[in-house]
């Protein structure tokens, strides 16, 4: 996709973006690096770099067909989970030392299982616990405690086969990398709301897609980098009827986000995995004295706001009001894969809400590869024309 | 024991147990409510014996929804959940009891424990349930089952149990007495050795026994409001002592040729009645085990302290409840019971309803079909929906397991 950004570094991240793999994961092979794979943003980045680990997110990018993985899941599982182990049979995640897969959904913990017989030449592969409530008033601690033995667990795992030591500096070192990768790209964020912003929802997926494939520390290079080009540029002035929100799983296909663009929908902001979920929230606490503790803690309470969190209903309807406001959105679309109990079941609820509030509201059920533009198209359109017809 | 004494015993049986099961139904719920009785609700029941130690009518969503699939109205009511918003294929049971909530056809309870077990279907229902606004003001608890099968797992769980046991003690404004607990737990104990000295029984050849009785010691000795209680434990003595007659005897279950022994390893499906029916009939085949036919091993209360208590609790429920057990736990969870369990009760082929809800299961077929034929062991994975014959129907069923044993030699 053609991008407007005239930056060098925006260049190099969307080509980071669009492929599997990229120099820099080469870069740091060849200087003797590890990596290690990862699915969920529950699975915290931060061990994995404290061990002097690339953190690297799995996903399908370029991915067509499931055929391989087919021979795994069922077609009655979601088209994510399937696309990326479809790349992984076909070795294309061949450069994983070790791959952790969470306990988050009933498809992707499967990943684990298959792994582990599947003819893949990454060999390490462990499963993280990790719970599946914020807990009810008086029981966070019991919940946040589970969560450190299993992160103490995770730690010890990429120890004893690394023979690396996860020491207390270097998590808290690491703490504060992915902090600051949060404040840019939390700064960037704020940048589309604006009337015009400078840079697309699908061009600033791109840029955080590429966060989770590089160097954490080349990665926060590249984004204030970005943010220097970008805080002198002025946004195209488009001829859009409507600012949207975006709700869902991860979304990792650009041609997904053009469908908006090219019917006059402007997505400003969304609630999505590896995108404000991860962005917009609170930080690690740096100076804490038990680092395991904290990281725990900001995965238990203070970025649940996931469907398969049991309870998270209520924080999820609360942010999208807030980034609502805040970014002046005409309407939210849900979307959510084939196959997605969690999403699901959340879409009908979030559906009932935002009829209560009068907020226009669109849900897409879809696969994680858009094949099926032409319908989703269509229903873009008429909603984007409602959406402009009311205002 | 003569022919007659001995079916007059089942028939006895059987009248019982369909007394007794009214306890864990919406039409009980309903009475309850409107009797203006305290009751809770619960998306699965994971520690039967606090809500019976403590006295409390407690309901499983989940069992109304599965329930509701064998009523006329069903298919109508599924398509209504999903006009309601649900996924498309989101399991059709839990499916169900969603639109039972959102239709406001299940009485307002008094309190309400969700949690995220045993799979992403039941954990949507309830957050569905935590959402709906006319039971906003209910006081809700939260569980988080783990995945993990450490001990440290089970005392985690164990404190959460205890945590909501207090919960509940707090709106009751009663303590739980735990004598009484200890009590139940005890006798509950018996009865789960009663339900294991039942599946041995039905391991004889040929086996003494249709598959509904199993399902009947599970739904009064695991389920609602009588488990602990010594009626049961006497129900489930006269059951045994009645089936081991029967093998004594060398009898096989009445009118029935036994030429195949299978398991239906899954919850069974709604059209089973008829489709069971068919296949001992038609085929000699007799089902032998699915989840409600589970027997253990149970782990046994250990009442010696109350944290103790809590933490088998939490064994039983997280270690030993097959869906629970096989829906998160690991591919060799799974094959490891099939492969105990098909040598064990002497079986000819596994089935696997691979049901449209279960994704977990989907997502591991390869490996427990693979697993399988190395073990020797032939299976066959049906893909229907449990609660949904629309998808594919009891008849459909039948075609596709009657190919599948004559492929494999099963019928001559």
């Amino acid at each position: 996709m053609k991008s407007g950004i005239k930056s060098e570094v925006y260049d190099k991240l969307a080509g980071i973006a669009g492929n599997v793999s990229n120099s820099e994961i080469e870069n740091w092979q060849k200087q003797g690096g590890k990596i290690v794979g990862y699915f969920c943003p529950f699975i915290p980045e931060e061990i994995i770099i404290a061990g002097g680990f690339l953190p690297y997110k799995v996903r399908g990018t370029g991915s067509s067909d499931t055929s391989e993985a087919d021979e795994y899941f069922d077609t009655k599982n979601c088209s994510f989970v399937r696309h990326c182990f479809n790349h992984a049979l076909l070795g294309k995640f061949d450069f994983l030392d070790a791959m952790i897969v969470g306990t988050g959904c009933d498809h992707t913990r499967r990943i684990f299982d298959n792994w582990q017989v599947a003819p893949l030449k990454t060999k390490l592969v462990y499963l993280l616990d990790h719970p599946r409530t914020m807990g009810t008033e008086g029981m966070e601690e019991t919940i946040i405690s589970y969560y450190r033995a299993q992160l103490a667990k995770m730690k010890e795992y990429l120890e004893n086969n690394f023979g690396v030591e996860i020491t207390v500096p270097k998590l808290r070192n690491a703490i504060k990398l992915c902090n600051e990768t949060r404040l840019f790209q939390k700064k960037l964020y704020e940048l589309r709301k604006v009337e015009n912003p400078p840079i697309t929802a699908a061009e600033m997926a791109s840029v955080l897609m590429a966060g989770a494939s590089i160097p954490k520390e080349q990665y926060n290079e590249y984004l204030k980098t970005l943010l220097k080009d970008l805080s002198s540029v002025q946004g195209v002035k488009k001829d859009y009827q409507a600012r949207l929100m975006i709700i869902g799983p991860a979304i990792e296909d650009p041609l997904f986000y053009s469908l908006f663009e090219e019917n006059g929908g402007e997505i400003v902001i969304d609630d999505t995995c590896f995108g404000a979920r991860y962005s917009m929230k609170s930080f690690i606490d740096e100076e804490a004295e038990d680092p395991l503790h904290a990281i725990a803690k900001y995965n238990v309470s203070d970025v649940p706001f996931c469907p398969k969190i049991n309870g998270s209903h209520k924080n999820r309807i609360e942010f999208i009001d807030k980034m609502m406001k805040e970014y002046k959105v005409d309407g939210i679309i849900g979307q959510g894969y084939v196959a997605c109990d969690p999403w699901g079941s959340s879409f009908g609820m979030l559906s009932a809400h935002m009829k209560d509030a009068g907020i226009p509201y669109l849900r897409l059920e879809r696969e994680y590869i858009s094949t099926e533009t032409g319908q989703l198209s269509t229903r873009i359109q008429a909603f984007i024309e409602t959406i402009g017809g009311r205002k | 024991m003569d022919t007659d004494n001995n079916k007059n015993i089942f028939d006895q049986l059987n009248k019982e147990c369909n007394e007794y099961s009214k306890a864990i139904f919406l039409e009980s719920c309903v009475e309850v409510a409107k009797n203006g009785e305290q009751f809770g609700l619960t998306t699965e029941d994971c520690f039967p014996e606090v809500h019976c130690a403590l006295g409390l009518p407690y309901y499983s969503i989940a069992v109304f929804g599965g329930v509701m699939s064998q009523m006329p109205q069903a298919f109508d009511l599924i398509d209504k959940s999903k006009e309601m918003g649900v996924g498309s294929m989101t399991c059709s049971g839990p499916k169900l009891a969603m639109y039972m909530v959102e239709s406001g056809m299940i009485p307002k309870p008094n309190m309400i424990i969700t949690g995220n077990q045993p799979c992403d279907a039941i954990s949507a229902l309830g957050d569905l349930v935590n959402s709906y606004k006319p039971w906003a003001d209910v006081p809700k608890f939260y569980m988080s089952a783990p995945h993990d099968k450490s001990e440290e797992s089970y005392v985690f769980y164990g404190k959460q149990m205890r945590a909501a046991a207090a919960f509940l003690e707090d709106i009751l404004g009663r303590k739980l007495d735990m004598n009484k607990l200890k009590q139940i737990s005890e006798e509950a104990n018996k009865q789960c050795q009663l339900m294991l000295e039942l599946q041995v029984l039905k391991s004889a050849v040929p086996t003494p026994i249709d598959w509904t009785w199993g399902r009947s010691a599970t739904r009064i000795a695991r389920w609602g409001s009588r488990v602990g209680s010594p009626v049961v434990t006497e129900w489930l003595e006269r059951l045994v002592a009645a089936t081991e007659q029967r093998v004594k005897e060398k009898k096989g279950i009445d009118g029935i040729t036994e030429k195949i022994r299978f398991m239906w390893y899954d919850m069974v499906p709604t059209s089973s009645e008829k489709l069971f029916s068919r296949l001992a009939n038609e085929l000699g085949a007799v089902e032998l085990m699915d989840y409600y036919n589970w027997g253990g091993p149970w782990t046994p209360i250990d009442t010696s302290s109350e944290e103790a208590m809590f933490t088998s609790f939490a064994k039983r429920y997280l270690k030993d409840t097959p869906m629970v057990k096989h829906a998160m736990g690991t591919v060799q969870s799974f094959t490891d019971d099939i492969t105990r369990l098909y040598k064990e009760l002497k079986c000819d082929a596994v089935v696997l309803g691979l049901n449209i809800g279960h994704k977990e299961q989907n997502a591991m077929y390869r490996v427990i079909e693979d697993i399988c034929r190395e073990r020797g062991i032939p299976i066959q994975m049906i893909g229907c929906d449990l609660w949904d014959e629309r998808y594919m129907t009891g008849d459909q069923i039948f075609d596709k397991i009657q190919m599948f044993f004559e492929v494999s030699g099963l019928i001559k």
